[in-house]
């Protein structure tokens, strides 16, 4: 679910990625706090749909965003619906989203070499800044392997099956690694 | 003397298996092709002289030096295989990680490696939906950031259609490196280079003037 940084010149785009990540908290708080009636939801959504636009991306960034989290939509409406009841259900289900999509809109508008920045800070590591830049790299990565599984199953007539298709994908991954590890230490960059 | 690639008597062994066999070779034209047929040596000569493959016996000098992975540039066929960083800016960046650079001097080599590969105005575009040739250039580019005085290219146009395969030789012979070393199997490439060497089962069949080198290596086939 990490969404790829979309470049821009917005002003959310140029708040430091510190502020960023403790306006988020902040934000996660304020949210989980008011978040709870019919003024407090239509406020967080109102202010969810204003930053998105601020920072220049438009309402179907919101929608494709939503989109991809359709599953876990599900699994935290039905159950909110079930226990909670129709209203303090929607309340909820549109904190939790509320809170995801800011979460989101944070990696749209912030490079990971920022971030990336950030934690080496923070941590004063290197390595374990590398670490993270390379982990959200793989995710890029993992998707097209899972896709070029998915289709080359498919090109042999094989139906796609979960179970076949994570091994596939775990062996696939760790063969790519090796020769991932050579072509990053042929860039030389000691860290 | 401090110029070219120079080895002697190197041998190379995987696991008891010899990938190369007691080499000797002086290369100090500005381009030099290897050419071969598969698993004759070509990338085990390749990683050599960027220090990733050591050699098991033998001398083997880059500059006049021990080559090392952060003096000579590598590039391999799969750009993929070196990407780091979301964006082509900042994985271009990324090879100036630990270089002490201002903020000013990083963006500034960074712009002009962009540019002598011409994909200045990619920098902000997000690596993984670059096409091949788009990739091969920012590979091109994050290896010459680090202003390499030998970059070695290893099948760099293998994944590449025609125009892009012309594109990034051309590239390539411009490139302010002193000497460029590709591998490739692709003859008409190959014939771009000032030297070509024949490489055939792990030792040298021939070297030296494309045309002539050229034209035995595919005499050999008939
Ligand atoms: N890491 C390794 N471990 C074991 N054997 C290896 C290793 N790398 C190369 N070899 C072997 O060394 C020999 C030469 O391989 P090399 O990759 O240099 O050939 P090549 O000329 O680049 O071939 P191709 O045209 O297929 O790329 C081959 O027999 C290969 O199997
Ligand atoms: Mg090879």
């Amino acid at each position: 679910m990490i969404s790829l940084y979309r470049p821009g010149s917005s002003i959310i785009h140029s708040i430091p990625a510190g502020w960023k990540l403790l306006g988020l908290a902040l934000s996660l708080a304020l949210i989980g706090f008011f978040g709870k009636d019919l003024v407090g939801s239509i406020v967080v959504a109102a202010g969810v749909l204003a930053l998105f636009l601020l920072a220049g991306l438009r309402p179907i960034e919101i929608l494709m965003q939503l989109w991809q989290m359709k599953f876990l939509l599900l699994i935290v409406l039905v159950p909110q619906l079930i226990f909670a009841g129709l209203e303090k259900g929607i309340y909820n289900t549109v904190a939790v989203f509320s809170g995801i999509l800011l979460a989101a809109l944070v990696s749209l508008t912030t490079k990971t070499s920022d971030i990336v920045e950030l934690i080496k800070r923070i941590t004063k590591s290197q390595s374990f800044a590398l670490l993270i830049a390379l982990s959200i790299n793989s995710i890029a990565l993992v998707i097209g392997f899972s896709k070029s599984i998915t289709e080359a199953g498919l090109a042999r007539g094989v139906k796609p099956n979960p179970v076949r298709q994570i091994v596939t994908l775990f062996v696939v991954s760790l063969r790519y690694a090796d020769d991932y590890a050579e072509g990053l230490a042929a860039r030389g960059v000691v860290v | 003397m401090s110029f070219g690639i120079k080895l002697e008597a190197v041998t190379v062994e995987f696991d008891g298996h010899i990938a190369l066999s007691g080499i000797n070779l002086e290369l100090t034209a500005k381009s030099v092709a290897i050419i071969g047929a598969n698993g004759s040596g070509k990338s085990t000569f390749a990683r050599l002289l960027n220090g990733l493959v050591k050699p098991t016996s033998g001398k083997l000098s880059v500059l006049g030096k021990s080559p090392t992975v952060s003096e000579v540039g590598f590039v391999f066929s799969n750009p993929d295989l070196q990407i780091v960083m979301p964006t082509v800016f900042e994985d271009v960046a990324f090879s100036l990680t630990g270089k002490k650079l201002s903020k000013d001097e990083v963006r500034s080599r960074v712009e002009a490696a962009l540019g002598a590969v011409g994909i200045l105005e990619l920098q902000e575009s997000n690596c993984h939906t670059l096409s091949s040739g788009q990739k091969q250039l920012l590979a091109i580019a994050s290896a010459m950031v680090r202003e390499p005085k030998v970059l070695v290219a290893d099948e760099p146009t293998t994944l590449l259609d025609l125009p892009n395969t012309k594109h990034i030789s051309n590239i390539l012979h411009e490139l302010p490196v002193q000497q460029l070393v590709l591998v490739t199997h692709d003859l008409d490439l190959a014939a771009t280079c000032h030297e070509v060497v024949w490489f055939d089962r792990g030792v040298i069949r021939k070297s030296g003037n494309p045309k002539s080198t050229i034209a035995e290596y595919r005499k050999s086939f008939d």
